[in-house]
């Protein structure tokens, strides 16, 4: 059984030719359009900041529920978190872009706006900044210890590293829960500076989890078909089926249910957030942000026996990170840059970002084993049918 | 002479199992096992997949599509009120209709269809192969053999504890 | 789940499928102890007390009621709410069971499913009673009738009822079904002719016969995966019934969610309490183990941790709105102002008390568990005093505001209640298995290879 992992060459040049790619188009972004520029950093960090917590997140879930089928494969939502740090530099560049992004970060709106002056306790640029330093901190230290026990595992077998992973994990879950709910608040909620939903939060942090699955998907497919994971069988597809299927539900739920409530009550302070999106020119995307990462992975992963084709899990999945995208743009875009642009800014820096995922997440899984050999579960994960 | 039903009694359901498997590599059909739970190797061995779920995909659909037409029918056709300002079709409380009486629908139907294919009725006198196999002991039961001793043979290399004819009921 | 009980067994003592059948049947076959007639009677008190209060509300009408202008739902929809709940428990385990494969479920599952039965049924009585002209209670079906009108089928109101019905029918079919093997056991083995017909007309027939039980795991399956988007929508158009309003403290987006993990919160606390109660009477504890109660514990934990960041968030964005009526609900009337006493208690019970499942002394002992859970499930009571009487006593309008104090036929309906519940529960541990039979023989037989293997 391969367990230790080399990059490929090819993947190395992929992911060089990706970077290039979004090094040129932040230049030519900033040079064009820094406003633009600056609402895709902000879409493109939170974009692949989900991914990376939704991963390190499932990782947590399968240690407190002792689930055992994903032992087999545990290593790459964990590598997913090899984002984080360079996330935290990102997102701390934003700094520099603030006004750009946030209304209430203009300098001066205080003294015109009643409601964001209100607001200014919170939202003030160092308050902001801060927090920010913060949800980082804490999320990087625990995933740095959970890599930690989790590398150590690898060279020796220590049933005492299964269970700090599984106290850590319950930290991280913890911080994870609380922070990142408040970060997608924080980050995005307040672009529309004027309008609030309670459930956003919430929201931001439970369907990255969705998206941090189908990454997991896609890159254990990807290793699975250099070779690794030959016993990964037609259960764990089964169960990665209906992750992704029940996850979907709980995306559509909670999508419907922030719409239901703000559309019934017909409150024009919160009605006004879903006029450009569902009434004006975002309606295009409203669909497809809805068919993308609802209905058609529902309907398509409703059935046990089609779920568990492998290459529909890898299309569910590829819609999926674009169904991502679409739900994060919709929701950036009309409150800070405000119109409906699609071309090279964005494609160039979603490839460069998604470079740099690439290389941190392959370079992270190649300094240990792909599979955790000494896991307590690994016998029962390999073993794992229908 | 007429044809007796041979019937097996094991206390382990892992030499059910074998037994099964011997009885299918000889083509001898098998009427049915009988025993306390649902053990999923028998059931691999033994029965096919059963189709109510792709039943209750399809009355799902009919549900989503007649919920929609009659509170269509409903709120536009025959009497559209002015409820709070809302207009006449009103799409999102009909997404919460349509996904009730699709779990409604598909689960009531989905049950009766069950009780009809497996013919549980209420009062309805039960067979009976042996009254230990709803407590620790499986049956099998091989209706009128053509060659009973080559399954009597085959039963008791298998392990089985019992092994006996019996006429029919 | 301590990482340390990966290898504990789910059922202690190492028996085989025939003990299974003696110690888990034994609940029907025995004749009950004295305690358990003496809780009858109790019952069937607390019941005479709810009937003669639903009697008051009927003949002399809501005026009996402590409810008024300003705060049109008391004690009614608190309770509704709070048995509906309750309720989520059952289905919730047969979720965990069926769907998410969790087998420590199998234990708790059918008396959890029971409790979701009779709690359901508690909380179906208030929309009848709760209405102005009970009478004209068919008013809300969508029948041709001669007044040539349809109901609002807008309405979350409206959506409760089918939401409701739908649950009580799915869950009663989920027992039922689930209990049809363990039913043909005990009739196969009765020995008085009442007990044999009885067992055999609810037993259907049911032979054991595998091609059967290939069916029936299949519509298990389809029924159970139904069950889970049905309990959450449930509790989602209860909390509807508030979110679509405009009232400050009642329009939020989160509400929806908040109140589903209430509900399997609450739910998980009150089949805690119950199980601890049944285990000891009835000599589970074989089966309903340490590790259970420890599980259940850890659920409530996580719950806990939810219903608190539902709360902070509620709270903060509360003030972050500006919305001077949204402020005055939060800070004034609940956290500082009339209801405070309500409101930090709510706080205490729900998002620190459980917080003390993290000590592992805390979740081993048999007292705390039982004393915490208590006090979740009142705290979730009070959860929902807060959202109804707060902010409908004190809305937008300062001369419409107004107190509520229940009267004797509100506490009666509620005692009532629990008169029903008791009392359903005790007439199922008498002749219902609580344990599902059929479904803990194959666990035993897995614990029985993994200790093998390992």
């Amino acid at each position: 059984m391969q367990t230790n992992f080399y990059p490929p060459q090819k993947l190395k040049i992929l992911a060089a030719i990706l970077i290039i790619t979004g090094v040129a188009a932040l230049v030519a972004g900033f040079i064009s359009d820094p406003d633009r520029t600056w609402a895709n950093i902000l879409l493109n960090n939170v974009y692949f900041l989900s991914i990376s917590m939704g991963g390190v997140m499932f990782y947590s879930i399968q240690f407190i529920t002792q689930s055992s089928w994903s032992a087999l494969f545990q290593r790459v939502p964990l590598a997913l978190g090899a984002f984080l740090p360079v996330a935290a530099a990102l997102m701390l560049v934003l700094y520099f872009g603030l006004p750009d992004i946030y209304e209430w970060a203009i300098p001066g709106i205080t003294e015109t706006d009643k409601l964001i002056a209100h607001k200014s306790p919170f939202l003030n640029v160092p308050f902001f900044m801060g927090r920010m330093v913060l949800y980082f901190a804490l999320w990087i230290a625990i995933w740095l210890s959970l890599k930690k026990f989790a590398f150590k595992e690898d060279r020796q077998a220590d049933f005492s590293l299964y269970q700090k992973s599984n106290h850590y994990a319950i930290v991280f879950i913890f911080l994870a829960v609380i922070f990142f709910s408040f970060a997608g608040m924080d980050w995005i909620m307040t672009i529309d500076a004027h309008w609030y939903s309670t459930l956003f939060g919430f929201r931001t942090m439970i369907t990255s989890i969705y998206y941090g699955v189908a990454a997991v998907v896609l890159i254990v497919f990807f290793l699975k078909g250099q070779g690794y994971f030959p016993q990964m069988n037609e259960a764990h597809r089964h169960d990665m089926a209906r992750y992704l299927f029940r996850f979907s539900i709980v995306w559509g739920y909670l999508w419907f249910v922030q719409f239901l409530i703000i559309w019934y009550a017909n409150i024009p302070e919160s009605t006004i957030y879903y006029v450009p999106r569902f009434l004006g020119e975002w309606q295009v995307l409203f669909y497809a942000e809805f068919f993308l990462n609802f209905a058609i992975p529902f309907l398509v992963l409703i059935s046990d026996d089609i779920g568990r084709k492998k290459w529909v899990l890898i299309f569910m999945s590829i819609l999926l990170m674009a169904g991502l995208w679409i739900m994060l743009f919709i929701q950036i875009m009309p409150g800070s840059y405000g119109q409906l642009k699609f071309g090279f800014t964005e494609i160039g820096l979603w490839l460069g970002y998604a470079g740099v995922f690439i290389m941190l997440v392959f370079y992270l899984l190649s300094r240990s084993a792909v599979i955790p050999v000494n896991h307590p579960q690994l016998k029962e994960s390999i073993d794992h049918h229908l | 002479m007429k044809k007796k039903h041979i019937i097996g009694v094991f206390d382990d359901e892992a030499k059910v199992v074998a037994a099964l498997k011997k009885c299918k590599e000889m083509h001898i059909p098998i009427e049915d096992v009988f025993g306390p739970f649902a053990d999923h190797d028998i059931l691999k061995q033994h029965t096919k997949k059963s189709r109510i779920p792709h039943l209750a995909f399809f009355f799902g659909v009919m549900a989503v599509v007649l919920t929609f037409s009659f509170i269509y029918f409903v709120t536009v056709i025959d009497y559209p009120i002015n409820f709070g300002g809302k207009p006449y079709f009103s799409f999102p409380p009909m997404v919460v209709l349509m996904y009730l009486m699709t779990i409604l629908i598909t689960g009531t139907l989905s049950s009766l269809v069950f009780l009809g294919r497996t013919q549980l009725l209420p009062g309805k006198q039960a067979k009976i192969v042996d009254p230990r196999v709803l407590d620790d002991h499986f049956v099998m039961l091989i209706e009128k053999p053509d060659d009973p001793e080559k399954i009597k043979e085959l039963l008791r290399n298998a392990g089985a504890k019992e092994i006996e004819e019996r006429d029919e009921e | 789940m301590i990482a340390s009980d990966l290898k504990t067994p789910l059922i202690k003592g190492n028996k085989n499928y025939g003990q299974i059948s003696n110690e888990l049947l034994s609940n029907v076959e025995k004749k009950p102890a004295r305690w358990w007639f003496i809780a009858m009677g109790f019952g069937t008190l607390m019941l005479l007390y709810g009937a003669w209060a639903i009697y008051m509300t009927f003949s002399k009408g809501l005026g009996t009621w402590g409810i008024n202008n300003s705060i049109g739902w008391g004690w009614d929809i608190i309770n509704f709410v709070w048995w509906i709940g309750i309720g989520h428990a059952g289905t919730a385990f047969t979720i965990f069971f069926l769907v998410f494969r969790q087998k420590w479920a199998s234990s708790i599952n059918r008396s959890a499913e029971a409790m979701t039965v009779f709690a359901v049924m508690c909380a179906g009585l208030f929309p009848v009673l709760h209405l102005g002209r009970p009478w004209d209670v068919f008013f809300i079906f969508p029948y041709p009738n001669t007044r040539l009108l349809w109901t609002n089928f807008n309405s979350p109101l409206f959506w409760d009822v089918l939401a409701i019905t739908t649950y009580l029918l799915m869950s009663i079919t989920l027992w039922y079904f689930g209990m049809i093997p363990d039913l043909a056991a005990i009739r196969d083995r009765a020995r008085g002719k009442v007990k044999k017909a009885l067992y055999g007309f609810f037993s259907l027939g049911w032979n054991g016969s595998m091609r059967t039980y290939n069916r029936y795991e299949s519509v298990l399956k389809v029924l159970g995966g139904l069950a889970a988007p049905l309990v959450i929508s449930v509790h989602s158009i209860v909390a509807l019934d508030f979110a679509i309003s405009i009232l400050p403290g009642w329009y939020t987006t989160i509400l929806p969610p908040y109140f589903f993990v209430g509900a399997i919160f609450s739910g998980f606390a009150m089949v805690l309490t119950l199980m601890i109660l049944i285990r000891k009477l009835f000599n589970l504890t074989d089966f309903v183990t340490e590790k259970h109660l420890d599980n259940i514990a850890h659920v409530l934990k996580y719950g806990s941790l939810i219903i608190g960041l539902a709360y902070m968030t509620e709270l903060f964005v509360a003030w972050y709105s500006g919305f001077e009526y949204e402020i005055h609900t939060f800070f004034k009337a609940r956290a500082t102002g009339t209801y405070s006493i309500q409101f930090w208690l709510m706080f205490t019970f729900n998002a620190v008390l459980p917080q003390l499942f993290w000590f592992k002394k805390i979740r081993k002992n048999i007292v705390t568990l039982f004393v915490i859970s208590i006090f979740i499930n009142l705290g979730m009571w009070y959860e929902r005093y807060i959202i109804l009487i707060s902010s409908l006593s004190q809305d937008f309008l300062p001369s419409s505001w107004a107190t509520f104090t229940p009267t004797l036929v509100d506490i009666g309906i509620y005692v009532g209640t629990f008169g029903l519940f008791f009392s359903g529960l005790l007439l199922f541990v008498r002749y219902i298995p609580i344990i599902a039979v059929n479904e803990n023989k194959p666990i035993v037989r897995e614990e029985r290879k993994k200790t093998q293997n390992t």
